[in-house]
Parts: structure tokens; C-alpha cells; sequence
């Protein structure tokens, strides 16, 4: 299962390093993204880490531990991890099994987590009737 | 092919969509359908797709048809011999879960003891046979078995009294195992291990 789709996208965002985790991760997949983010995180000095979990169905032992490796060897080499967007039926599970994420901070969503790695962001409401005048 | 009541309909939908747009997918949907089963599921494919997409759609529909035909909840036998059968198993929990109609807490329980128990059968014990089916009689509960020809768990006490962890992770599988679950009943010696657990829904 070692195909290109089985991979994790690590985005780049703002010196910040975002990590959709999606469905059904195997142990394969999750090994190949500790890889690829540790890797981006040499190669563009990140200024931060986040981990987005919205849209993981479930969440093991393993893979809590996977996450809390992945946090720690980034906290190694500088860079401080944010894990965001656990569903509540996951983070009761957890609880309830007793896992450990001090190594990591989390946040709500991916804006708060982005937050607190010092990214703020300036909205501007967008008229729809005023023509774009970029193009 | 039996007929889903409204309150069932809305409860898997709500798992998608809001409990309020889910009512009114339903009410719809049944307007539409004029009491035509079959025709009830494309309605309310209808409505869920704008909101959720064709998977998310596909998946809801597939909940529903198993709570419709006569035998959704029978026994899940999985053998497990490598790392893809731990997500495998997983997910297997899950549909049997969503098909009898459980909360999505009990879903995550159930899924994640899965997931702990086949990992320790494939990781540390070469494989072994787990077993989902319902509990006996009445009761609104799933029984789970995992069985394997392992080399037994050498700590079992001082992992399931929170002395140990190993860097593996593997003292917080069953250990969490135990506090995930209603009931758990462990039997390990030399020749191999067998777990029980019940959890309630």
C-alpha cells in the first residue's frame, strides 16, 4: 500500500506545516508521514506544526502514539505541535483510555490552532457586487 | 424488506447532516415516496447529496439499506494475520455498529477496542480470530472475542494495574481495552490468550 494516494499531504502555510489526517490511516501510512513531515520541517525551518484529526473516523493507541512521537521529535528539533479538530466521540474514547497528549498542545479548530502559533489573519469582507478589478 | 420509522430514519441522517435538515430531508423524502419504500432511499439520497456529496450519500444509503433487509446484525468472524487487518477489523466494527443503529460514541468504543485488540494479535502474537456478534437474549449489547495461539501476556497484572507501559504503546492497548469496555474478561497463558468484552449500546 505504499502507493502515492496512501500518502498524507503536508502543506506549507505562512513558515507553518498543516497535517489533514483523513479516514483510515495504516500503520504504513502513518510511518510515511512522520517521514515526509519531519523531513518538511528540516527543510523549510517551520515555525510551527499543526495536525488536523477533523477528519479521522477513529483513533487507536498506536496512532495517538504515532502523534505523540511525531510531536516530540518535532519539539526536538525545535518546533512546537498543535493537535486540532478531535471529534468529541474520539476525545471521550481517549479520555476514557487514558492517552497521553502532553507532548502536544491541541485547539479546537485549525484557526485557533494556527493561532496559536502565532498566525493571525485579517478577513475582508468581499462585496459580490463591486467587479474584481485584479484580473 | 421491512419499513424504518421516522425516528430511525432521522437518527442515521443526523449522523450526517444536522438532526433539524435530517427532519426535513425525511419529511420530504416521505412526501415524495408516497409510502414506496424503494423509492424512499432515492428521495432521500436526493436530499442528503447536496449537502454531504455523493460519498458521504452512498454511505448513508448503504447504512440504511442494511437496517432494512431481515439480517444486518450477524456474527463478524475476521482472521488476522497482518497489519491490514487491524483496519480492516475496524471497520468491520464499525458498519456492525452503525447497522444496529448505535450512538456514535459507542461506535468510536467499540471500533477503537477493535482496533487495540487486533493489534496485539498481529503485533505480538502472530495472528489470531476475532469474533463480534450480539449478546445473548435481549440485552442491547456486543460481544466481543479475540482469541489467539500467542505466547501469552507475561505482566498482564502489572499492565492492567497501570504499572507498566512499554514505549511500544502496547500496555495502554489493554489497558484501555478494560476501561473502554462494559465488561472484559482476560485468560493468558503460554499457549495463547483469550479476551472478552462487552460493551452496551
Amino acid at each position: 500500500m505504499s502507493s502515492p494516494e496512501a500518502r498524507i499531504p503536508v502543506i506549507q502555510l505562512w513558515q507553518r506545516i498543516v497535517v489533514p489526517l483523513q479516514g483510515d490511516i495504516t500503520d504504513e501510512t502513518a510511518a510515511l508521514l512522520v517521514d515526509d513531515v519531519l523531513r518538511t520541517i528540516r527543510d523549510t525551518s517551520a515555525a510551527g506544526l499543526v495536525i488536523d484529526v477533523t477528519g479521522m473516523w477513529t483513533m487507536d493507541s498506536h496512532l495517538c502514539h504515532v502523534i505523540a512521537n511525531l510531536a516530540a521529535a518535532a519539539k526536538l528539533m525545535g518546533t512546537p505541535t498543535v493537535i486540532c479538530g478531535m471529534s468529541a466521540p474520539i476525545a471521550m474514547t481517549l479520555q476514557t483510555m487514558g492517552a497521553d497528549f502532553r507532548l502536544a498542545q491541541t485547539a479546537l479548530t485549525l484557526e485557533d490552532a494556527l493561532e496559536r502559533l502565532g498566525v493571525t489573519a485579517t478577513v475582508i469582507e468581499i462585496d459580490p457586487e463591486e467587479p474584481s478589478h485584479d484580473y | 424488506m421491512s419499513e424504518l420509522d421516522d425516528r430511525t430514519l432521522q437518527a442515521v441522517l443526523g449522523r450526517h447532516v444536522s438532526p433539524v435538515r435530517a427532519q426535513s430531508i425525511v419529511a420530504r423524502a416521505r412526501r415524495e415516496a408516497a409510502g414506496q419504500p424503494r423509492l424512499l432511499l432515492t428521495r432521500l439520497a436526493d436530499g442528503l447529496r447536496p449537502f454531504i456529496g455523493e460519498a458521504g450519500t452512498r454511505a448513508a444509503i448503504a447504512e440504511l439499506t442494511r437496517l432494512t433487509t431481515d439480517k444486518p446484525t450477524g456474527p463478524v468472524e475476521l482472521d488476522l494475520r497482518v497489519e491490514p487487518d487491524i483496519a480492516r477489523a475496524r471497520l468491520a466494527a464499525r458498519d456492525l455498529c452503525q447497522s444496529l443503529g448505535a450512538s456514535a460514541l459507542v461506535v468510536q468504543k467499540l471500533a477503537t477496542i477493535v482496533s487495540e485488540l487486533a493489534r496485539n494479535m498481529v503485533s505480538y502474537a502472530h495472528g489470531g480470530t476475532l469474533v463480534i456478534r450480539r449478546c445473548e437474549g435481549d440485552r442491547r449489547c456486543l460481544h466481543i472475542s479475540a482469541r489467539d495461539q500467542g505466547p501469552g501476556i507475561a505482566n498482564l497484572d502489572d499492565i492492567l494495574a497501570g504499572r507498566y507501559r512499554s514505549r511500544s504503546g502496547l500496555g495502554l492497548g489493554i489497558l484501555g481495552t478494560k476501561r473502554l469496555a462494559d465488561r472484559f474478561a482476560i485468560d493468558t497463558k503460554p499457549t495463547g490468550t483469550h479476551v472478552e468484552v462487552e460493551v452496551t449500546y
